[in-house]
């Protein structure tokens, strides 16, 4: 079967007769920016394309400072912003204040703070185990870091890597967007990953002027 | 573990509550010992309670009312927010302290952070407690709707929020009115749900609220769906204002139900849907899409706690009145997820009740349903429920047994066993004008003459407490519901129940009844007299009984003024009474003779029946009592006539009537 030919031309026509809105792109553009967290490129791109952000665009600084923190491990820091931000957010989610307070006590395990580690976990965490079992669970997993000399030796060694620190990170990031309506992913990935489907599809069926390059936007 | 609990506050707890009882320390200080106590009690049960007993929240309330620093105040208010969230102590102290008024004048301020603050906190102790009454007066109203103008998305959800819980706890309010009368507070001048809602609505708050819903944005589209549902509820002008406005909110609702992903979402559209629906103001067209809702609603009952919860009751409203709908719902396996509910022990107060209340709904009308519902097991979980120390647990068991009592095949074999007669007796006397009126209308079934449940109840001594209810002024229905009982329980009964059931009342409080104001009272009356005067071969039904009383009183029934149900009842009795000789001639006697003569062509066919059978049975059937002399009598007064006029009557059974009766007279 011969694959059907859709010229440049005839493909710009069809192209053509699509309306999208200037607008409902910008707001495509504003949803990446915010939610990625480039809070001056979002801050000049209201400025010149007049497309408003619905948060407050200091407020991206906070999650973006929030989230650093935690990656360099000073949770309290961390904890400090998101509640200036919105209390309501760790009030009102126990599993990822739990979370936080379990990087915490994995933070002092790897600064080698033992006793501190030790009080912290009786003082502040033994109180949330006896509420949730999944909770007590996961904090005697946690405390049981402390029975090997080298803990990279423990099969629970995972806790302490860095991909550790970024999964609390990104749990708290969801829920601050969550909190402001926002959406935990952006928009315009998830068009990207369309497009490919569609293009894949197309391929078997006709010859078109397919974008080779989706950073550019080259033709092949 | 026990022993850590009891932990105290820290040296930096302390020090930093110190630091803000005196004012004599540097703003900055004071701001950050605020920061330092935000920061331990957020998320942190046992913190929280620390600080409570320690004293903090009287203390954080004085800082509220007296302070003027903007950054210790919104502080301030966080902490307060934070100190009514998820635990119960900490939002009464709240409210014992007041300190949500300050929460409120804060609302007005000028920094938009410390707004947003406040307004949280609000909301917070809103969800967690109940609404501050000032967010019921005007200047309250004023306020909650001028934070729509606030640039945060966030401080407009609080408000709407806000409104709604405002409209839920004003409707719960009225249920618990119902267990006793409760003083209406004089400065509150929205004390109704109804009031409030007009009132936020005069104050543009509905129409704020349609705005911000049709523009697309996911969670404050949740809050305001929650609000719109409340501002809706039980109320046809503002569900009518919503669907017909212009900015197609009703397509929107329709839209966030079928698209948006979130249970939550998908609930409070079917909930204002369900307000349309019941204020009838939805076009025919919408019933489809009713229908396919039906069975959506039961999935969400497998989603999250609080979607979990709400669900029944959402499929409850939807589908009362309608008996399609409960088929649908009873196909879509809706009684089989309920009475999972019921056994499970785990389930919430709420979930329970909101369950029973939608198996009552589902078997109110349909045999089927009923049939589920002993298929699924659950008749014992019912039965048990009526025992609850939850009022509203007791007020949903008792309408199901109210719905399941419906069914004769259920009463026959003893689908309740005997043991809800003793809970069901109880529940007459409770304290819940709601749950008294359901049980006394399980009652009414339960007394049936093949029920039974029927001796195990009488054994309970119902006679007696229902004679005393059917005389307590209170309240109708109960009234109602009683004598309707006291009637189906001497139906066809035998005449030492008859008796009993006389001695109780009272021959002249019969009278009393027969002579009630209450039209529906009256006719349940005469139907106990009918009753009783059924094959009544030992006299129970006597002149000299009722001292010459009875008689008359029919006779004053019978004037065509009178609604035609208390014609019929007084006709029957009439047919059932002058088998007894002495009866009949004092009928005879009266202008009820005369009266008959119009009834025979009555426009309902049944009262024309009844009449004809009044004249048979007064001529007849015994012969040796001159029954041809009152023959004569009728055929004067020109029955004879009249009769030959209905041979060609539309209604069968009148023609038939008519037959017999001209039958007699040729004899």
């Amino acid at each position: 079967m011969n694959k059907k030919v859709i010229s440049k031309k005839e493909w710009e026509e069809k192209l053509s007769e699509v309306n999208i809105s200037k607008q409902d792109l910008n707001k495509l553009v504003m949803n990446f920016l915010v939610i990625e967290g480039y809070q001056e490129a979002a801050a000049k791109f209201q400025e010149e394309s007049g497309t408003s952000s619905i948060v407050d665009l200091n407020s991206i600084a906070d999650r973006m400072a929030i989230r650093s923190a935690i990656q360099s491990g000073d949770v309290e820091k961390g904890i400090e912003i998101v509640n200036d931000l919105n209390p309501e957010i760790l009030d009102t989610n126990p599993q990822l204040y739990f979370h936080l307070q379990q990087q915490k006590l994995i933070e002092l395990i790897r600064k080698g703070q033992i006793s501190e580690a030790l009080k912290f976990a009786q003082e502040e965490l033994a109180s949330q185990g006896e509420e949730n079992e999944k909770f007590l669970e996961e904090l005697e997993k946690t405390i049981s870091l402390l029975a090997f000399e080298d803990t990279s030796k423990s099969p629970i060694a995972s806790l302490l890597d860095h991909s550790q620190r970024q999964k609390t990170a990104g749990e708290l990031n969801a829920a601050i967007l969550t909190s402001q309506s926002q959406d935990k992913d952006p928009k315009l990935p998830t068009i990207i990953k369309l497009l490919k489907w569609a293009q894949t599809q197309l391929d078997s069926k006709c010859q078109y002027p397919r974008i080779k390059n989706f950073v550019n936007g080259e033709f092949e | 573990m026990a022993t850590h609990i009891y932990a105290s506050l820290d040296e930096n707890s302390i020090k930093s509550l110190n630091i803000l009882s005196s004012d004599s320390n540097g703003i900055e200080i004071r701001i950050q010992a605020a920061k330092y106590i935000k920061n331990c009690i957020i998320g942190n049960k046992l913190k929280k309670k620390l600080f409570i007993d320690a004293g903090a929240i009287p203390l954080f309330v004085n800082i509220l009312n007296k302070e003027t620093d903007e950054d210790l105040l919104i502080q301030a208010s966080s902490i307060i927010g934070s100190f009514g969230c998820r635990i119960d102590e900490g939002s009464q102290k709240i409210f014992e302290y007041n300190g949500v008024t300050p929460l409120i004048s804060l609302l007005s301020s000028k920094n938009l952070k410390l707004v947003e603050s406040a307004a949280r906190s609000l909301k917070i102790v809103s969800l967690f407690h109940q609404p501050p009454p000032s967010i019921y007066d005007e200047q309250g109203v004023k306020l909650l709707i001028s934070l729509f103008n606030h640039p945060l998305d966030s401080v407009k959800e609080v408000a709407a929020t806000i409104i709604a819980r405002g409209c839920e706890s004003l409707f719960n309010q009225s249920s618990l009115d119902n267990m006793e009368p409760q003083p209406i507070e004089p400065n509150l001048i929205n004390h109704s749900l109804l009031k409030y809602q007009n009132f936020v609505h005069i104050h543009s708050g509905l129409s704020t609220m349609i705005s911000i819903l049709v523009s697309p944005r996911s969670k404050i589209q949740e809050a305001c769906l929650y609000a719109i549902g409340w501002l809706t509820r039980d109320n046809v002008q503002l569900s009518s204002y919503v669907v017909n406005d212009e900015r197609k909110p009703l397509e929107c609702i329709v839209n966030l139900f079928k698209k948006n992903k979130s249970p939550r979402v998908k609930l409070l559209a079917v909930n204002c849907l369900c307000n349309f629906n019941q204020s009838k103001i939805l076009s025919t067209s919408f019933s489809h899409l009713i229908k396919n809702i039906l069975p959506i609603i039961i999935r969400l009952m497998a989603e999250e706690e609080t979607v979990k919860e709400e669900a029944p009751v959402v499929l409850a409203r939807l589908i009362v009145d309608n008996e399609d709908f409960q088929r649908i719902a009873s196909e879509a396996e809706a009684i089989t997820r309920l009475g999972s509910f019921l056994k499970d022990s785990s389930a919430s107060d709420r979930l329970k009740e909101n369950s029973l209340t939608a198996i009552a709904v589902l078997c109110s009308q349909r045999e089927d349903s009923r049939k589920q519902v002993v298929d699924a097991k659950i008749i014992p979980q019912i039965i048990s429920s009526l025992n609850s120390s939850n009022y509203a647990i007791r007020a949903a068991a008792c309408n199901c047994t109210k719905s399941l009592s419906r069914s004769i095949k259920q009463l026959r074999t003893s689908l309740f066993d005997c043991t809800i007669a003793t809970p069901l007796l109880k529940l007459l006397d409770d304290p819940s004008l709601e749950v008294r009126v359901s049980a006394s209308a399980t009652l009414c079934n339960l007394v049936l003459d093949f029920s039974p449940m029927k001796q195990a109840v009488l054994d309970n001594g119902i006679l007696q407490k229902l004679v005393q209810l059917i005389f307590e002024p209170h309240d109708f229905k109960i009234r109602l519901n009683c004598i309707w009982a006291l009637k189906n329980l001497l139906y066809m009964a035998e005449p030492s129940l008859k008796e009993s059931a006389m001695k109780e009342l009272g021959y002249d409080k019969l009278i009393d009844l027969i002579k009630d104001h209450d039209s529906s009272i009256s006719e349940q009356a005469l139907a106990v007299l009918r009753n009783l005067a059924f094959k009544d071969n030992d006299q129970l039904v006597s002149e000299e009984r009722f001292n010459g009383q009875m008689v008359p009183t029919l006779e004053s029934k019978l004037t065509p003024s009178n609604p035609p149900e208390i014609i019929k009842q007084t006709l029957f009795v009439i047919c059932n009474i002058v088998t007894n000789e002495k009866i009949r001639n004092s009928v005879m006697n009266s202008s009820i003779v005369n009266k008959l003569l119009h009834f025979m062509e009555h426009k309902h066919s049944d009262i024309r029946v009844v009449s004809i059978w009044c004249v048979c049975n007064l001529i007849g059937p015994d012969e040796n009592t001159n029954s041809s002399v009152r023959a004569m009598k009728f055929k004067e007064l020109g029955y004879v006539k009249k009769l030959e006029s209905l041979v060609d009557d539309q209604n069968i059974e009148v023609k038939d009537r008519v037959k017999t009766a001209l039958n007699l007279f040729k004899r």
